[in-house]
């Protein structure tokens, strides 16, 4: 019981911290997150740096903070995205049925095969490397996934009583699957999406540690990883590492959070 | 007929979230060679319990407050999990409800049959796998040999049910439990594997337990009769005496409601109420006393009798009929 | 047979989709197409103007199609300008490196997952199952980069017992021949154990990386997996009939458990491979995810073509496998297909 208390603080405490950085990321940070100082270039953690200093002199832990914003932003909006696109066509296919069912499924069985990273890639050698680009990939990546859990439990739903009596009723189509269907499948869908959040912050920070998407000076978690990693070899872990260890919180907060709203919804699935 | 399962005053308890739940109160019988004894009552009123409690198949969440369970000169509540293995499957087996449930899937029959053999009595594999074709044959089925490749869903619901009761009876035990072994079979199957069972009972001395809701099966098929209610044994009789004259109020109330017994709708007569909640604190001495017509003060006094009132005939009731 | 078969033609459809998705995104690269399949990289108007010709790229979109699915056939998958080679031979040369990471890491996963997940799920509420329930949630949460900096960092730097990450092998070290192109196989065949000791020296690291990666999703299935088994019912009749508790768990509980399990696999193995890019990027391992990486920077964009449609015909082959040898082992599954 004591632990199920600690794994649930954590999963209402640490996004609730991110979400704090995110916001008020520029006003709390001590320092200016792009004012380099090469006097203090690579200094270890201290006193008046707690995170240490970069090769350029910038404060981390201020970096850190500020780089909240974006990877949440970036991971916040690839999940919405494929969320919201992906359970209205689940939702549509799952209750019309007939060839686009068919159509559809076979075109996230195709997206499915592609894995992320090299979609990722691919198209960011196409259409340029901008963080919309890859928001945007991500958001494809996921969409299967959405598109499946909506289907299925529109499926399930579609010929319970109440839809029969809308249609009945003379609803139109459009509207039995908006006030209807799609409330009602609201919470696996949630459970979902909370559990993807972790997936996603965690991918957007490992393509731009590639060089996709977000680029250095821009303070983001994947990048400054990127930009500490030649530095362990020399014993200067705290560039790299800091921004990899807030990452790992960010993830593991979203993962607690949406194991929490799983146990909730679904009690089968308790540990 | 000497008797082979002799189970005393065994009290058993669940403990759930909401409290105990006290599933059996002084059940107590014997199984006797060469016989069927039937163990009828409505559903939920702790057949099955008590059989998974003799046979120590109960969860972790049950507790056996009081009683003993003799078998072969053993108190089998009080044996080690090692001693209970060597003993279920090959003296005392349990045919289950539902042979579906009961067979592992993704192996075949015969397998399943053999692993049991071969638990029991260690032999090189040919001698085991004859062994279990043998067992299917007893079984009546017929081809064994292309038969024990088949997996559980290719066999129909009835060959399930003769594979169930050849993997019981395969290592030649002296008990056998069955639990509504024929619930959800056609009439002809039903009629089969009681004949399997009675055979059984006939050319090998087997001592069963039947445990059935079903009246008409049970008067039937059994030699004995044993009522339960609400965790309670109410009446235990021949079958004779049992269906020409029950005694306890719970008894007669369950053969006028049969629709056998009916010669119309309008004959047929429920027993008032329900069974008692076994979760409360107050649980009445006589379980049947609040639905009971004949309730009188000397219901709420103190324990059940066991009164005898004829040969092999006993009641627990202090207002017999 | 007839299973496989009828699972076999489930797969072309999808490999039609990869292929048309694969190449609307060529299509849409910049610069002239031409230059991406031209044999020599500086080639001059007149022979640009050539393949043009060749490629079809004034016909329709669909013709193009049809021509671009004709050369990925032929085994055409353009010009690395940074490597100056065909990208097909390219992706051939360094696939094994790649396979060899992602296998190592694959068995390494397993090997570590499945006694973590069948004993905690022999013993409920114990400290076993509470470390299940640990790495399971907190190993989800790491990122493969930042954990193959860290193994770096302990190992490397900090205690000296890994070599430096620099690749399958120490600089200057000549590689054993070339058989399988596995260096821990061949440093076998050919009886060199300094070699293979330093090919599995160099390999720890970022196959251990990788593996902490997959052993998340791995050991919460098989812990799941062997519960929902132990708790079926034929379990408890196994009990009844006396057989012994290791009988039951093994033959038993644990077959029927690995039925969706081997589901998992699949997924995971392809799930591996996509994320092999950043492992190689900071091992420096030279396969072919660092090198489309390295070509991406160097805008050289046919091997980052040649890259995607590569794992995606991974991807699918690996489904299609893991559905064959669900169908072979589940005696169900194909019941149900035939009937």
């Amino acid at each position: 019981m004591r632990e199920r208390n600690a794994s649930n603080l954590a999963a209402l405490g640490l996004p609730a911290l991110l979400l704090l950085c995110a916001l008020l990321g520029p006003w709390i940070a001590p320092y200016d997150p792009n004012a380099s100082n090469a006097a203090i270039a690579l200094q270890p953690p201290s006193a008046a740096h707690w995170f240490g200093a970069d090769q350029l002199g910038r404060d981390i832990l201020s970096r850190v903070i500020v780089a909240t914003r974006l990877d949440l932003v970036i991971a916040f909006s690839a999940v919405a995205l494929s969320g919201v696109v992906g359970s209205v066509v689940g939702a549509a296919i799952g209750y019309f049925r007939g060839f686009a069912d068919g159509a559809v499924s076979r075109l996230a069985d195709v997206l499915m095969a592609f894995p992320l990273f090299a979609l990722a890639m691919a198209s960011v050698a196409a259409f340029g490397n901008s963080v919309a680009n890859v928001i945007v990939v991500t958001a494809i990546v996921n969409l299967p996934f959405y598109i499946r859990l909506a289907r299925a439990e529109t499926n399930i739903r579609r010929d319970v009583g109440y839809v029969e009596a809308a249609r009945v009723g003379g609803s139109s189509h459009g509207r039995i699957l908006f006030v209807f269907l799609l409330p009602n499948i609201l919470s696996p869908l949630v459970v979902q999406a909370s559990i993807n959040l972790g997936w996603a912050v965690l991918n957007a920070a490992g393509l731009s540690f590639i060089g996709l998407g977000v680029r250095a000076p821009t303070p983001e978690w994947g990048v400054m990883v990127s930009d500490g990693a030649q530095f362990i070899s020399s014993g200067q872990w705290w560039v790299a590492l800091f921004p990899g260890l807030a990452l790992m919180l960010a993830a593991l907060g979203f993962n607690l959070l949406g194991d929490a709203l799983r146990d909730i919804v679904d009690i089968r699935s308790r540990w | 007929m000497s008797a082979l399962l002799k189970v005393t005053n065994l009290s058993l308890e669940f403990c759930t979230r909401s409290g105990a739940v006290r599933a059996l109160d002084s059940v107590g019988f014997e199984a006797r060679e060469g016989e069927i004894l039937g163990l009828v009552g409505e559903s939920g009123c702790g057949k099955t319990a008590t059989a998974h409690a003799i046979l120590g198949l109960l969860g972790a969440s049950a507790r056996v407050t009081s009683g003993s369970a003799e078998f072969l000169g053993r108190d089998l509540l009080r044996l080690k999990p090692a001693e209970l293995d060597s003993i279920r499957g090959r003296d005392a087996a349990i045919v289950f409800q539902s042979a579906s449930a009961a067979l592992n899937p993704v192996r075949s029959v015969g397998a399943q049959i053999a692993d049991v053999v071969a638990r029991h009595t260690p032999a090189p594999a040919s001698v085991v796998r004859e062994k279990a074709l043998d067992a299917m044959r007893a079984m009546r089925i017929a081809d064994p040999e292309r038969r024990s490749r088949a997996f559980p869903h290719e066999l129909s619901g009835g060959m399930r049910q003769r594979v169930g009761i050849a993997i019981a009876l395969a290592c030649t035990p002296r008990l056998l439990i069955a639990d509504e072994p024929t619930t959800g079979l056609d009439v002809t199957t039903q009629a089969a594997v009681m004949d399997l069972i009675h055979a059984m009972t006939r050319e090998r001395g087997l001592g069963v337990v039947l445990i059935t809701h079903d009246l008409a099966l049970a008067s039937r098929t059994c030699d004995r009769i044993v009522v339960m209610h609400a965790g309670q044994i109410v009446e235990t009789a021949p079958r004779e005496g049992f269906f020409t004259g029950p005694r306890h109020p719970y008894s007669v109330g369950l053969l006028r409601s049969a629709p056998a017994n009916a010669a119309s709708l309008d004959d047929l007569k429920p027993i008032e109420g329900v069974a008692p909640d076994l979760s409360r604190a107050d649980l009445p001495h006589c379980r049947f006393s609040e639905r009971c017509a004949r309730r009188a003060a000397v219901c709420d006094a103190g324990p059940l009798p066991r009164e005898a009132i004829g040969p092999d005939h006993i009641v627990s009731c202090w207002r017999p009929m | 047979m007839r299973f496989v078969l009828r699972r076999c033609l489930g797969a072309p459809p999808t490999l039609a989709g990869v292929l048309v998705v694969a190449f609307l995104i060529t299509h849409w690269l910049p610069g002239d197409p031409a230059v991406l399949f031209a044999s020599n990289p500086s080639a001059d108007a007149g022979a640009i103007a050539a393949i043009h010709e060749k490629l079809g790229l004034d016909l329709p979109l669909w013709r193009q199609f049809l021509i671009y699915v004709g050369a990925v056939a032929h085994g055409d998958l353009g010009q690395s300008v940074v490597t100056g080679q065909p990208v097909a031979r390219d992706l051939a040369r360094l696939l094994p490196a790649s396979l060899e990471l992602t296998l190592s890491a694959f068995a390494l996963a397993i090997g570590l997952a499945l006694p973590l997940g069948v004993a905690a799920a022999l013993r409920p509420g114990s400290l076993i199952n509470h470390l299940c329930r640990l790495v399971s949630t907190a190993a989800a949460a790491l990122p493969t980069f930042v954990t193959g900096l860290v193994l770096i960092a302990v190992f490397y730097v900090l205690l000296g017992v890994a070599p430096e990450p620099i690749g399958r092998l120490d600089a200057f070290a000549v590689a054993p021949p070339a058989i399988t192109g596995f260096l821990t196989i061949d440093a076998l065949l050919a009886r060199d154990p300094s070699a293979f000791v330093m090919a599995a020296a160099h390999l720890a690291l970022p196959a251990l990386t990788m593996a902490l990666f997959a052993l998340a999703p791995l050991a919460r299935t098989i812990r799941a997996a062997m519960i929902g088994a132990l708790n079926a019912d034929f379990i408890a009749a196994a009990r009844a009939n006396g057989l012994a508790w290791r009988t039951v768990v093994f033959t038993y509980a644990f077959r029927n458990a690995m039925l969706p399990v081997v589901t998992t696999l699949g997924m995971t193995f392809s799930y591996m491979l996509g994320a092999n890019v950043l492992v190689e990027k900071v091992f420096a391992w030279p396969g072919v995810g660092s090198y489309a990486l390295d070509a991406l920077i160097g805008l050289d964009y046919a091997p980052v073509q040649g890259f995607m449609l590569l794992m995606a015909a991974i991807f699918v082959a690996v489904n299609l496998l893991v559905d064959i040898v669900y169908g072979l082992v589940d005696p169900r599954a194909g019941f149900e297909a035939d009937a």
